[in-house]
């Protein structure tokens, strides 16, 4: 292995990793604005420029490997490489490079998006002059649309290439390009193909300055105001690793978090934009019940479970506990399907437990870096399943068909829609129909009692992905309309059907999961951590 | 029986009865009684700004029907500057609001009805929507006239401005700019004007 001196510290390191790698796994930074770990090595900001002893010129720190020399002509006659970032000479260099990517740079960072987390500025801060030596007049050039997401402000952008080089590799799209010589240089898209993949989003995540935007973010917060939590997407079955930025309990935008094991650097539109809808949705404030003619009333939640428990007890007496039916959902936690599982088979002691999804009518969508779209919409089916030991509802329906089921508790969670396909229908024949669901649907409007709940930026929980790792979500703001969560309600229920059950929190439950359940043994809650678990 | 001698210095008796001091200022008080003597040096910049003089010499003003001219660096009630055509000059860029150590200022911005008339100026494409002052928070330390790129927000001279209720203590941008229309000319206690929305 070459053992090199980087800005004076002694490393062995792998040869054929570039001095770039080396620097960033060892803590030191080289300032950069093209190099991106996950895209290819273009080498045309010339901001990481760094001397290497013995080379005639400043080298690029992202496009050098580190090498063997021969034993003859190591320095000091045991380095192989000796590089310096910080010398006078690359000192110099970088001053002059900041110098002329600021040349026609409108500097409006009152006004741009990506002031607080731009590379220009902090390496203005960091490696520039602080103040303009030119005196000629900038030339500006306008404001573009690239499509339906996406804004370029030409005159702010260095030319990096990073989305160009994103659209090629990750997408394979290839939407971008450069076009132009010299100073008229410009990022453009090929006319009549405005840039509308689905992953377009995240070239605006790895432009390192305000050039490319999200329309969505646009003017709506500056960054260091933003409150960032960490969690899951909810969008499909893949479980991409999300920050959820926030602003006075407000969603403001959600950007990618870095999990090699999930969905590397990268999300998809659909997970990006998506939490619109679900933030603006019509919502259940308080516990519903529904009266004989029909009338929808507000109650509190300690009269309806107390309702609850009672018609069911009496249904149990007049049939027997396997007239109760229990449906889980794939897009409620594993923690809200075991509080439920727990409940139909220790507690109320019935075995009628579905599990309640959408069917899968998307396709899958694979880009060219292998980063995936599934189509099954659902972000914890893998693990509802596990849990509920049942695939899919299909039983259920049959039995209320049959009149075997005569009441059911249904936990809801599907965004934007109430009932699936001939649930109306099936449902109608129920003589008690309980529903955990956060939205204001037809379902839970025809429910005799619909409890709230809590949508999933407002709790915390686990979902296990498409590829069975189990990874947390947190809650990102307070909530919009339900004062308790899923959780609170499904243990309020326990304890009122059984008084020795003792309300926990989710951590405790997900633990407790843990040691019942053979899928997630080994776990623990605080295992988890930042990148989720596989079964052990 | 031993004899003690005191001598008493007459000097000493003067001074610590004060006798000459208290006269000395009991003249001074019926000088300032009897209007005798030139003007007070507190009052005579207030009445050159105010353009005209005061009907008597006295150090008091007869506030509110008088109103005292604040020195030129006073810093009072906000106001948000607007360029030759009445378009809001701020570019909603939350300098101030993050210079703000009350955290009085809150800004909500949008793309500006005249983004179409700067396609050059990505400084004009944005504006506030919604752009408020709490004052009752506000310590007027005037960081926010000091951070803002584009002298957009002011503090002027106007200092009364209690108000009656605390919804009417926050300044929404309409209030502001028509403090602004109120103080461009700098005259607004020289013309004897008044804030002229609910308080």
């Amino acid at each position: 292995m070459p053992k090199i001196k980087l800005n004076g510290r002694v490393l062995e390191v792998e040869a054929g990793k570039t001095i770039l790698q080396v620097a960033s796994e060892n803590g030191i930074e080289i300032p950069h604005y093209c190099y991106h770990p996950k895209l290819s090595v273009a080498g045309n900001c010339r901001m990481c420029l760094v001397e290497v002893q013995g080379m005639p010129k400043l080298a690029t720190a992202c496009s050098t490997p580190i090498m063997n020399s021969p034993p003859a002509r190591k320095i000091d006659g045991e380095f192989d490489m000796v590089i310096n970032s910080k010398s006078e000479e690359a000192a110099a260099a970088q001053k002059s490079v900041m110098e002329f990517l600021l040349l026609n740079h409108p500097t409006d960072c009152p006004v741009c998006d990506k002031a607080g987390e731009c590379r220009l500025q902090d390496y203005s801060y960091g490696y520039g002059r602080g103040y303009r030596r030119a005196v000629e007049e900038k030339t500006p050039k306008p404001k573009k649309d690239l499509g339906p997401n996406i804004a370029l402000y030409t005159q702010r952008c260095i030319l990096c290439s990073r989305c160009v080089r994103f659209c090629d590799e990750i997408v394979g799209s290839h939407e971008l390009a450069i076009a132009n010589r010299g100073c008229h240089d410009e990022i453009v898209t090929y006319p009549g193909k405005p840039l509308e993949n689905r992953l377009s989003g995240n070239v605006a995540d790895i432009c390192p300055v305000g050039a490319l935007v999200t329309k969505d973010f646009l003017f709506s917060a500056r960054v260091w105001n933003l409150k960032k939590t960490s969690s899951v997407c909810s969008g499909c079955s893949a479980g991409c690793n999300i920050q959820i930025e926030t602003m006075a309990e407000k969603i403001k935008r959600i950007q990618p978090k870095n999990n090699e094991n999930v969905n590397s650097y990268w999300i998809c539109d659909d997970g990006r934009f998506g939490y619109n809808e679900i933030q603006d949705a019509k919502r259940i404030k308080y516990p519903r019940k529904k009266d004989q003619s029909g009338n929808l009333s507000q109650t509190d939640l300690k009269t309806a479970i107390a309702e609850v428990v009672e018609k069911v007890n009496s249904l149990k007496k007049i049939y027997k506990p396997k007239a109760i039916g229990f449906l889980g959902s794939a897009h409620a936690s594993n923690e809200e399907n075991f509080l439920l599982n727990k409940l139909a088979r220790k507690i109320v002691g019935s075995s009628n437990v579905g599990l309640r999804a959408a069917e899968i009518t998307n396709d899958e969508v694979v880009f060219k870096s292998g980063f995936k779209i599934y189509g099954d919409k659902t972000p914890n089916r893998f693990g509802a399943k596990v849990i509920l030991g049942s695939e899919n509802a299909q039983e259920i329906y049959e039995k209320i068909k049959n009149g075997e089921i005569k009441a059911l508790f249904l936990l809801g969670g599907i965004p934007e829609t109430g009932f699936l396909p001939h649930e109306e229908e099936i449902f109608s024949k129920l003589e008690l129909l309980v529903v955990v669901d956060y939205l204001d649907s037809d379902l839970t409007q025809s429910a005799d009692f619909s409890l709230g709940g809590k949508n999933y930026f407002e709790k915390q929980g686990t979902f296990t992905n498409v590829q069975e790792r189990v990874q947390k979500f947190n809650q990102a703001v307070s909530s919009q309309g339900s004062f308790v969560s899923d959780v609170e309600i499904l243990q309020e229920l326990m304890v009122a059907f059984d008084k020795s059950w003792k309300e926990i929190a989710v951590s405790e439950i997900f633990n407790q999961l843990a040691k019942e359940n053979e899928f997630f043994r080994g776990m623990t809650f605080y295992k988890l951590g930042q990148e989720g678990m596989l079964k052990q | 029986m031993a004899t003690k001698t005191i001598s008493v210095d007459i000097k000493t008796v003067k001074n610590d009865v004060y006798l000459v001091e208290i006269f000395k200022g009991l003249l001074l008080t019926l000088k300032h009684f009897l209007k005798i003597g030139a003007k007070s040096a507190y009052l005579a910049p207030t009445e050159r700004r105010a353009g005209k003089l005061s009907t008597n010499n006295r150090a008091t003003i007869q506030y509110p029907e008088e109103k005292w001219v604040p020195y030129p660096q006073y810093r009072g009630l906000h106001r948000l500057n607007k360029d030759e055509q009445d378009r809001t000059k701020c570019v909603a860029c939350e300098m101030c609001a993050t210079a703000c150590p009350a955290d009085c200022i809150f800004i909500e911005a949008e793309r500006s009805p005249w983004a179409d008339e700067f396609p050059n100026d990505p400084k004009r494409e944005k504006h506030p929507k919604i752009y408020e002052i709490d004052v009752l928070r506000c310590i007027f330390c005037g960081f926010c006239e000091e951070a803002c790129p584009c002298e957009a927000i002011e503090l002027t001279e106007i200092y009364d401005f209690a108000a009656y209720s605390r919804e009417n203590a926050v300044y929404d941008k309409e209030k502001l700019e028509r403090v602004y229309d109120l103080t461009k000319d700098g005259k607004f206690y020289q013309e004897g004007r008044k804030l002229d929305f609910e308080f």
